[in-house]
């Protein structure tokens, strides 16, 4: 276990201060020169901008969609029981299913969307989300949280349901308002799991491949591009494998140093 | 007592709008794609009707010629393989660190939930890297083994919560019987926690069949293509056949929607815990 791991790892750091090449051969100690390399070029520095970007958006939306939604399948509905369970679903599904569901339903020429966007007059041309540079990083995100914000549904509607009722009656008898409830017993009781939530969807959104490669393959241009796809790229493509490693080093230090500061900060867990 | 009901009947109304708002948004998508599968080919980009005119079985014929079938296949081998192989490890790790006490026990469960967290592509490269070296790159087997890696943090802590609702002292009695530790165990708490274990295993094998990233890196081969690379590798054509990628989308998450139904439930409460515990 700790070999698989953590071998894996050093190597990495390793490798990012040799020019290592995927053609093979043999590879040298070049020191910081790779690193310099990659620090100088646009494309990369534009990567790891689109990663931030992009963990940011979907962190962001994600949260709130999700409280939103926890907040209103927390309530006493009819069907509310069947809408907490389908809510998972989309979960379930893989995520190239997902991206190949979402091209289907966007395309500007032939898709759902558009169609009755156009039908009820809302647009008058049809929209170009995924095949625009300025759209593609918005739709991607919001494609995205389709898939995520159920699992945020699903941990804040567990920690909504630790909160004793008792205390919303206490608060009624009290004369407090919705807002006021709101405020100051649900937020202060959900930031532990807000927290995590936050965490966790820094994490693995920063980590992320699936989404930017398969619905755009980073593209138009290098519009939807984060480090990983670029790292994929590096190395399936133009054979750079030590650039890739030098920004799976910087990949590192960044979530290191954000979960560092992210722990003492906020301090998930209390 | 009037204005009060009103607020409290538009509260309603409102609720009721983003509860069907919301799973119109979430429902819709897997919808489209199941009618847009049973519709004939020609009705794909004309009929933009919520209730197909027409229903053919059309385009699950043409996926049943296609490689998509050997793409089952692989996924089925692979998941399968990689579900085994974690709950085997998985039952041995956790009745390991629930049964004996041993240096750095706690710091093993530390770092599983360490490594859960360093997911994603900063794992790939290195990964990747070790199955060359073992000679197992582009091989199913080596694919199934990344998976079982993949999953092993959240199985462990999944069973030892399984396990942790079986009370020791029966364990106990059955030793007291005559019965080696490990006798006990199989025969006490493993029959016991069946309903875990299969929880467990399901979980593995869907986060098996549903992966991605790291058999777009490991398999180059068309032969040992899994499902979610086929289909993925249709998409980046030019005239992209919609009808055959439709109902292939479908047959995939056909598996996730069978055990969503069968043992949603369990999974939901396994994903909560798992998740407050990193």
């Amino acid at each position: 276990m700790a070999i698989l791991i953590f071998y894996p790892i050093a190597n990495a750091f390793y490798f990012s201060f040799t020019d290592q090449s995927a053609l093979g051969g043999k590879s040298s100690f070049v020191g910081l020169q790779t690193y310099f390399t990659v620090l100088t070029n646009k494309d990369y520095l534009n990567s790891i901008l689109n990663s931030v970007i992009w963990t940011l958006g979907n962190v962001v939306v994600q949260t709130l969609l999700g409280l939103g939604g926890a907040l209103v399948l927390n309530e006493k509905l009819k069907g509310v029981r069947w809408a907490r369970s389908l809510v998972l679903l989309p979960w379930m599904v893989p995520t190239v299913v997902a991206a190949i569901i979402f091209h289907f339903m966007l395309s500007a020429e032939l898709g759902v969307v558009n169609y009755y966007l156009m039908q009820s007059g809302i647009v008058e041309r049809p929209l170009v989300l995924l095949g625009s540079p300025q759209n593609a990083m918005p739709t991607a995100i919001l494609i995205n949280s389709w898939r995520f914000v159920p699992f945020v549904i699903v941990l804040i509607l567990a920690g909504l349901k630790t909160i004793p009722l008792e205390l919303y009656e206490a608060a009624n008898i009290d004369g407090a308002s919705s807002f006021q409830k709101f405020r100051y017993l649900t937020m202060p009781s959900l930031q532990p799991i807000l927290a995590a939530v936050g965490l966790i969807g820094t994490i693995w959104q920063f980590n992320y491949f699936d989404f930017p490669y398969l619905l755009t393959q980073g593209g138009p241009g290098l519009s939807t591009t984060t480090m990983p796809v670029i790292m994929y790229r590096l190395v399936v493509q133009y054979l750079f494998t030590s650039r890739a490693y030098v920004l799976s080093v910087i990949m590192f230090a960044i979530l290191t140093v954000f979960s560092f500061l992210y722990v003492r900060r906020v301090k998930p867990g209390q | 007592m009037r204005p009060m009901r009103v607020k409290t009947l538009l509260r309603k109304f409102i609720l009721y709008v983003s509860m069907i708002g919301m799973m119109i948004v979430i429902l819709f998508p897997l919808y489209w794609m199941f009618i847009s599968s049973i519709k004939p080919v020609k009705d794909l980009y004309t009929s933009y009707s919520l209730i197909p005119e027409h229903v053919t079985l059309f385009s699950f014929q043409q996926v049943l010629m296609s490689p998509i079938v050997l793409h089952v296949r692989n996924s089925t081998l692979v998941a399968l393989g990689a579900a085994a192989l974690a709950i085997f490890l998985g039952t041995l790790a956790s009745l390991a660190t629930m049964r004996f006490k041993f240096k750095g026990r706690n710091l093993f469960l530390n770092l599983l939930i360490v490594s859960y967290m360093f997911q994603g592509f900063l794992l790939v490269l290195p990964l990747v890297d070790v199955m060359t070296r073992l000679g197992l790159y582009d091989n199913l087997g080596g694919l199934a083994i990344l998976h079982t890696i993949l999953v092993m943090p959240f199985i462990i802590w999944m069973l030892r919560a399984f396990f942790g609702t079986i009370p020791v002292d029966l364990e106990e009695a059955a030793m007291i019987d005559g019965t080696s530790r490990l006798g006990a165990f199989w025969r006490v708490t493993l029959p016991l926690s069946a309903p875990g274990l299969a929880t467990a295993a399901i979980f593995a094998f869907l986060t098996s069949w549903n992966e991605y990233m790291f058999a777009l890196v490991m398999l180059v081969g068309d032969a040992n293509r899994t499902i979610p690379l086929g289909l993925a590798a249709s998409v980046g054509h030019y005239s992209i056949d919609w009808a055959t990628l439709n109902a292939g989308s479908v047959i995939a998450v056909i598996p996730g929607f069978i055990f969503f139904l069968l043992i949603g439930k369990y999974f939901e409460a396994g994903l909560v815990s798992g998740a407050v515990k990193a």
